[in-house]
């Protein structure tokens, strides 16, 4: 009976054992810097990508919207891996709370909000939305150019994966630190 | 000059759907579009990326798909244009067959030719994908989910007509680079080379469109009967072309349980050149079942197929299919009979430039005594889009100079039909972006 005991134990222990499998990030490529560029620390690792601004929204002016792409490497194609971006940032300069909710409601429409997508070209592969329980995610507005049409700043967010994606396996977790951007407006 | 309803455009953006499983072989599937006008406050400000993750959580969406509108699928049309995309979607899964995966967001500009966005978005939702790493070109593995995905599901890029060409999934660039409306699909040619590929990294993205779509159709029960023909729109096909015996079915959508039109139903098959159907007629009638079996051509150059079906409950409707029999060889045999002209040994056919914005030449060189020529322009689905009466062609080298500014991007048809020869040239419109 002592023996059968051990086993058992021994079984569950070698269960517990088994590491999560998680995948890691795309190899990407920072893309053409035409419009601006981000650089900021990923899960402890260097991130880069390009960066374009959309301003001079006739119905909100006084909101921005900026987006951060990334593509695979070694193509010719420009085929988009990553899509990262922050929506209704004020247009002025100042340091702003990013909306914690982690589902999606009217409340989140009016507030700053970033959401964080990996993609192959325009497939949705997997999304991250910021973490409810991390009251410090927040993003910097530190100079506006009115003439040049940019905006530079930086950012520091952390990031939980759709908890309804079950199938891919890419870290639960991410956290950008450190990140600083200049984004000119995309016509 | 009379402008297009958005009835009448929201018929153009169906049509290039069902234009595109019609050449694909993918032939009991056709999609309806009903549409609404949608101005979400987070539509103006947000990135394609946001607009589809609010979109696919907006409850007035869910609201207007489950029970206004009885929709399987969500498609924003948005106005706006995106500094990185044209459209974005969701993909249905294999191992995920809910509705989880039942929205796409498509930027109005590319909706159409020559990108075909709308229609690479709408079948993402079908389980449809791009082409493989190997076949994109470029390096857009990313193991192991690329391995994962080992399924037939891939568009697919060839080259064909001195051209590159890729099908509606295969990846394109942002700089206007055209698609062919085609879904990937090995058995199927385009200009005389397979669209799609069998193997270790098959592309038969018609297979998953053929085997997603019913599942799909089943997200919300519809509250309309409709009946369709499949099968295809012309007998026969290229010059001189045989006839072998064609089947074409009755497709039948139910309507969700408490509706008019429930099932078992009785489907009489008819035939005429009028498309009116009186149903008085008896020698109009083909036979009754839920499929018939042409054994001949029924008439020459058109005929109307029509079903009639009637419900276990009394409700009759109807669908109605025209197709192209010219090409048959009982048809021009037909021809010969009629006339005594002479117009032989066409040879050296070229048509230029090729694809063509609008005006092109087709030259080619007859050996024979003067003729006049039946020349007329159709699009891939045997409709004929354009009539242009008869020409004459002389002994020696013709060009004949022609125009298809008027007509939606894709691929024609032209067709040359005398006395004893005939010929078809295919030729590709491909209109610049305004």
């Amino acid at each position: 009976m002592k023996k059968i005991a051990l086993l058992a134990v021994v079984a569950l222990s070698i269960i517990c054992c088994e590491k999560e499998e998680v995948w890691p990030f795309f190899q990407t490529w920072k893309g053409p810097q035409n419009y601006g560029q981000v650089h900021a620390i990923r899960n402890g690792e260097i991130w880069e990508a390009s960066a374009s601004g959309h301003f001079f929204s006739t119905s909100d002016p006084h909101h921005c919207a900026i987006s951060f792409t990334a593509f695979y490497p070694d193509s010719i194609l420009s085929v988009v891996a990553e899509s990262f971006g922050f929506s209704n940032v004020p247009v002025a300069v100042g340091s702003y709370k990013i909306h914690l909710s982690e589902v999606l409601s009217p409340a989140w429409y009016d507030s700053l909000r970033c959401l964080y997508v990996l993609k192959h070209d325009d497939v949705v592969i997997t999304e991250y939305r910021p973490d409810p329980n991390v009251e410090s995610n927040r993003v910097w507005v530190d100079a506006i150019d009115t003439v040049a049409g940019t905006i530079s700043g930086r950012f520091d967010v952390t990031l939980l994966k759709d908890p309804d994606d079950t199938r891919t396996k890419f870290p639960r977790t991410i956290r950008f630190q450190n990140g600083t951007f200049t984004a000119r407006h995309w016509p | 000059m009379k402008s297009l309803t958005m009835d009448g455009f929201v018929k153009v953006l169906e049509n290039s759907v069902n234009f595109a499983f019609e050449n694909s072989d993918i032939p009991n599937k056709r999609v309806r579009f009903r549409w609404v006008v949608y101005n979400p406050e987070y539509a103006l400000t947000s990135s394609i990326e946001t607009l589809l993750a609010n979109f696919r959580s907006d409850q007035n969406v869910d609201e207007m798909l489950n029970t206004d509108y009885r929709a399987d699928l969500g498609l924003f049309i948005s106005g706006r244009t995106y500094s990185n995309a044209y459209g974005i979607s969701d993909i249905r899964q294999f191992e995920d067959p809910g509705t989880s995966h039942r929205h796409a967001v498509v930027s109005f500009r590319a909706m159409l030719a020559p990108r075909w966005t709308l229609a690479h978005e709408l079948t993402h939702l079908l389980g449809a994908d791009h082409n493989w790493c190997d076949n994109v070109p470029c390096n857009t593995c990313f193991p192991p989910t690329c391995n994962e995905r080992n399924y037939c599901n891939h568009g697919y890029r060839f080259d064909a007509g001195e051209l590159e060409r890729k099908t509606i999934h295969a990846i394109i660039n942002s700089n206007g680079l055209v698609r062919i409306l085609h879904f990937s699909n090995p058995n199927v040619d385009f200009l005389g080379e397979p669209t799609g590929v069998y193997g270790d990294e098959p592309a038969y993205n018609a297979q998953i469109i053929r085997n997603t779509g019913c599942p799909v159709s089943a997200y919300v029960a519809s509250p309309e009967v409709k009946a369709m023909i499949s099968g295809p729109p012309k007998l026969c096909g290229g010059i001189n072309g045989a006839f072998s015996e064609t089947i074409y079915y009755a497709n039948i959508l139910q309507p969700a349980q408490g509706f008019p039109g429930q099932p078992p139903y009785t489907v009489s098959w008819w035939w005429n050149e009028t498309g009116v159907f009186t149903y008085q007629a008896p020698d109009e009638l083909l036979g009754t079942g839920n499929q018939i079996t042409l054994t001949d051509v029924p008439a020459c150059n058109y005929f109307t197929l029509h079903i009639r079906v009637r419900s276990d409950d009394g409700l009759y409707f109807t669908a109605s299919k025209l197709i192209f029999t010219g090409l048959c060889e009982e048809c021009q045999e037909e021809r010969v009979v009629k006339t005594d002209d002479l117009l032989s040994g066409v040879r050296a056919i070229k048509v230029f430039p090729n694809p063509t914005s609008g005006e092109f030449t087709v030259e080619f060189h007859t050996e024979g005594e003067p003729d006049d020529a039946l020349i007329f322009i159709s699009s891939m689905d045997g409709k004929i889009r354009y009539d242009l009466g008869r020409r004459l062609i002389s002994k020696g080298v013709n060009r004949i100079l022609l125009d298809l500014k008027d007509l939606p991007n894709g691929l024609y048809n032209v067709h040359f039909v005398g006395a004893r020869q005939n010929f078809t040239a295919p030729v590709t419109l491909q209109k610049s972006k305004p």
